[in-house]
């Protein structure tokens, strides 16, 4: 038995127009998770001036699959520089 | 945009043979009462088939199989038209209706419905059978619902990702690790034993005691720039270009050494080739002494005439009986002589090109061997061009006298060089050297691996950092979610749990937040002194099932807040009469901004809310029969008189109903005259006399109007006489058959009569809310139009005045 419903329920299109939440501080606002997405990369490359950084925000930030394969190569010319 | 259900029709779908149409106007609430069997979850299987994406419902299955029906199911059986369902909703300022139909195969989905679809981020029908199964789910499959209703698989993804990069690496480190204790063994096994890790000073050391063996210098560092180690290359060199003049010394005597008869090296590869020749010799001898010619004529002549009897010799002309030849074998015996005599020839020629290749190939062999040598020495190989050619004029033509003196020549030159090298035991130097590289090579490799590891441990130090922030900032947002549910989930529980003697807390919290595998979102209950339980291990059914149609309805509310609306069916089991009561005021009174869809079997349920927001924007309806041909049978009307009617005309136990009916008119109208019953056990406010109410509240209206009434109507006072509230057995209420003791049908519906009486003379006539009443002027008003008590002329009877 399925949490909320059937596999067939849980197939059905998400809304991500319903997907905001209350962060519960009155000034702070609804918050996205598409929005916690594209604030995350910024928040990350200020995080430090570490190449391996901008690797991470370059690479796990963009499209397609197997993102982490992407930054493990670029770390792994990295390391063969060094 | 919120929407709003304003209608639902079922046509021929699961129960309903024909067509019902539920009218929400603009957007209320419904409970309907319907008995098991009842045609009750039809209504919920239609929500389920409108938002379902093949248009069937998930137990069903898609199409027919060993374990699914399909969707034919959905059709009703006595029906024999178009099976569908239609909705009407209410989006932003405009009403849209949607018909979806039954089909056997998948049903695309309407349009208009997408809306809808959209809307209903998480399902909005609770069954209550799927409850328990809602708090015994897993912390972690809970988490990824959440995270799937949130739209958040970018955020679980990079999560994902950044510790699969993480993992990777550590992965790498592992793999260097190996690395390193493979090289230590080595280490270990080349130093014997001595250094088992590198450490250069310790290794330095070790090299010292090797090279005081040898008459080197101590190291002060253990790499190749230590001059004790420049110093063991220089003699090892020098050892080596010894080594390779005495091996083309000894390249170059091998040719030259020579006896009276010539070289003896060359001279006996040549020997091959000499004996080969002479075999070729004597095989041409032979065939020039065979009789070729003598076999060749007679053969001629034989064949040439053409009377030549082939009986007849062609060598000595008699018959072959006489001649010395006297057959054809002698013939072919002549011939097969021929025959060997040029085969023998054909082989010892080329034996004689094999052994001449032989000799090429020696000498061949030692020209390479020279090269090889003079190179290692450094020498040019112009130098060795006259001995060279003088080896070959020796094995080619057998000339020696060059070769002699030219090895001569060379030897002195080379052992001139030879006396200016340092005496030294052979290869001494070289196995030292040897021996150090293989340890130097190691700790480079060591230290190589070393180096990776330190640069990617800051790497990993990085990315755990990253991975920290990524998860902080993923899991506020997710905290912030399971808040806001948490809230209201435990508001739910302790709402409905008020009367329990021991009310548990609820936590509703985010666990392993860092352990991607076991990352989730736990139910806990802290129950006395035992903090932090799973729910099933201290509370009851009844509370379980509370907490988890509290965290239900929580979800459901976070996730679909364009689509305030919510059906519930059947959603409580075992509970008390009071855990009823606190579930119909918790639904009502925490749910106000939801348009809830309430389908139960539970009568109390249903009379509790009924009661409980009679006047307020909601709907009750019962089903009272259902048949086959005709489906389930309404009865919309919200009297408690007319629903015992039909119970009593279906042939049902009513008892409990009267009594309940009586009691709630009595509380009612008593709290609306101000009319106080007297509470037989304080702790139980629903156990009171009803006669003392009954009494109060006949003085009080006296007291307002009704005397006035009774001094003129006499069969009012015999009504008011006639009503005895105890008379009617409590027990009858939870029998199923009528007992010893219980009222007969016509006891009922007389009961029921007298009764009925007096809720019509306290009735307004004026507004169809029923009776609402309040003091107004020392009169008795109706609360909801303001007029007086209007007590219904009775036709003139039996008479006379009467009192209470």
């Amino acid at each position: 038995m399925e949490l909320f419903g059937s596999p067939e329920d849980a197939r059905r299109p998400a809304a991500a127009v319903s997907a905001e939440i209350d962060t519960g501080s009155s000034t702070a606002g609804p918050v996205r998770a598409g929005e916690v997405f594209d604030s995350l990369r910024n928040e990350i490359l200020g995080l430090s001036d570490d190449p391996v950084v901008a690797i991470l925000a370059g690479t796990l930030f963009g499209e397609g699959a197997k993102r982490w394969q992407a930054a493990l190569t670029s770390i792994g010319a990295l390391l063969a520089e060094q | 945009m919120t929407i709003k259900i304003r209608a639902l029709s079922l046509r021929a779908f699961r129960g309903y043979p024909g067509t019902k149409t539920f009218d929400f106007g603009k957007g209320s609430s419904l409970v309907l009462f319907g008995r098991n069997a009842h045609g009750k979850s039809s209504i919920t299987d239609a929500f389920e088939f409108l938002l379902d994406e093949y248009g069937t419902l998930p137990r069903f299955g898609k199409k027919k199989g060993p374990t699914t029906s399909g969707p034919l199911p959905l059709r009703n059986i006595a029906a024999t038209g178009p099976s569908s369902v239609a909705i009407t909703y209410r989006s932003q300022t405009e009403d849209v209706p949607c018909v979806r139909e039954v089909r056997e195969s998948k049903s695309p989905m309407p349009e208009a419905l997408i809306p809808l679809v959209r809307a209903a981020v998480v399902p909005f029908i609770v069954r209550g059978p799927e409850l328990r199964a809602f708090v015994e789910q897993t912390p972690q499959r809970r988490y990824e619902e959440f995270a799937r209703y949130l739209d958040a698989s970018q955020l679980t993804v990079l999560q994902r990702d950044v510790r699969t990069v993480q993992m990777r690496l550590g992965q790498d480190e592992n793999r260097d690790l190996d690395d390193r204790k493979k090289c230590e063994q080595q280490l270990k096994a080349a130093t014997g034993g001595v250094i088992t890790s590198w450490d250069e000073g310790k290794v330095a050391g070790w090299l010292s005691d090797l090279f005081k063996e040898a008459d080197l210098p101590s190291l002060a560092h253990a790499t190749e720039s230590d001059p004790a180690i420049v110093e063991l290359r220089l003699r090892e060199a020098n050892e080596r270009s010894t080594t390779a003049l005495q091996t083309l010394r000894d390249i170059v005597g091998e040719v030259s050494e020579a006896t009276e008869d010539g070289p003896v090296a060359i001279l006996a590869w040549r020997k091959g080739l000499a004996n080969a020749k002479a075999a070729v010799a004597m095989a041409a001898a032979s065939i020039a002494e065979a009789p070729i010619a003598e076999v060749l004529d007679a053969a001629h002549a034989y064949f040439a005439d053409p009377a030549h009897s082939p009986d007849t010799c062609p060598v000595c002309e008699s018959p072959f009986s006489a001649s010395p030849h006297s057959s054809r074998a002698g013939v072919r015996q002549h011939i097969e002589d021929v025959r060997q005599r040029l085969q023998a020839y054909t082989n010892a020629r080329a034996r004689a090109d094999e052994a001449a290749v032989a000799l090429s190939d020696k000498v061949e062999g030692w020209r390479a061997k020279l090269v090889a040598a003079a190179s290692a020495c450094g020498i040019p190989l112009e130098r060795f061009d006259m001995l060279v050619a003088a080896v070959v004029a020796v094995a080619d033509f057998g000339e020696t006298g060059a070769l002699v003196d030219a090895a001569a020549s060379l030897t002195n030159e080379i052992d001139e060089v030879m006396n200016t090298k340092t005496e030294t035991s052979p290869g001494r130097y070289g196995t030292l050297l040897s021996r150090v590289s293989g340890v130097l090579t190691l700790g480079a490799r060591i230290a190589e691996i070393n180096s990776r590891i330190c640069r990617r441990r800051r790497h990993l130090e990085t990315i755990a950092k990253v991975r920290r922030h990524i998860d902080a900032r993923v899991h506020e947002f997710f905290r912030s979610t399971v808040s806001a549910i948490a809230k209201r989930t435990i508001e739910f529980f302790a709402s409905v749990q008020r009367y329990a003697p021991v009310i548990a807390d609820i936590k509703v919290v985010m666990v392993d937040e860092d352990n991607e595998n076991n990352r989730g979102i736990e139910l806990l209950v802290d129950f006395d002194k035992e903090k932090d339980q799973k729910p099933n291990a201290y509370l009851s059914d009844s509370q379980q099932n509370t907490l988890a149609l509290g965290l239900r309805l929580a979800i459901i509310r976070h996730f679909n807040v364009d689509l305030p609306f919510i059906v519930l069916d059947d959603v409580i089991t075992s509970y008390d009469a009071e855990a009823k009561v606190a579930t119909a005021q918790a639904l009502v009174d925490q749910l106000r901004d939801i348009q809830l869809f309430v389908l139960t079997h539970d009568d109390t349920l249903w009379r509790q809310l009924r009661n409980y927001t009679r006047g307020d924007n909601w709907q009750y309806k019962r089903i009272v029969r259902f048949t086959l041909k005709d489906g389930p049978e309404y009865l919309d009307e919200i009297e408690d008189a007319a629903i015992i009617r039909a119970k009593i005309a279906n042939g049902e136990d009513a008892a409990g109903l009267v009594r309940r009916y009586w009691d709630r008119w009595l509380r009612e109208t008593g709290a609306q005259v101000g009319a106080r019953p007297r509470m037989t056990r304080p702790e139980d406010p629903f156990n009171y006399n009803a006669n003392d109410l009954f009494t109060n509240i006949v003085k009080i209206l006296d007291s307002h109007g009704l005397a006035e009434r009774k001094r003129n109507d006499a069969r009012l006072i015999q009504a008011i006489r006639s009503i005895a509230p105890n008379e009617l057995p409590n027990k009858a209420a939870h029998e199923a058959e009528p007992v010893d003791g219980a009222p007969s049908t016509g006891d009922l519906l007389a009961l029921l009569d007298d009764y009925q009486k007096i809720v019509d003379l306290v009735k307004c006539h004026s507004c169809p809310k029923g009776p609402k009443f309040q003091l107004l002027n020392e009169h008795v008003v109706c609360a909801h139009c303001g007029n007086r008590l209007a007590i219904p002329t009775i036709p003139p009877s039996e008479g006379g005045s009467a009192t209470v």
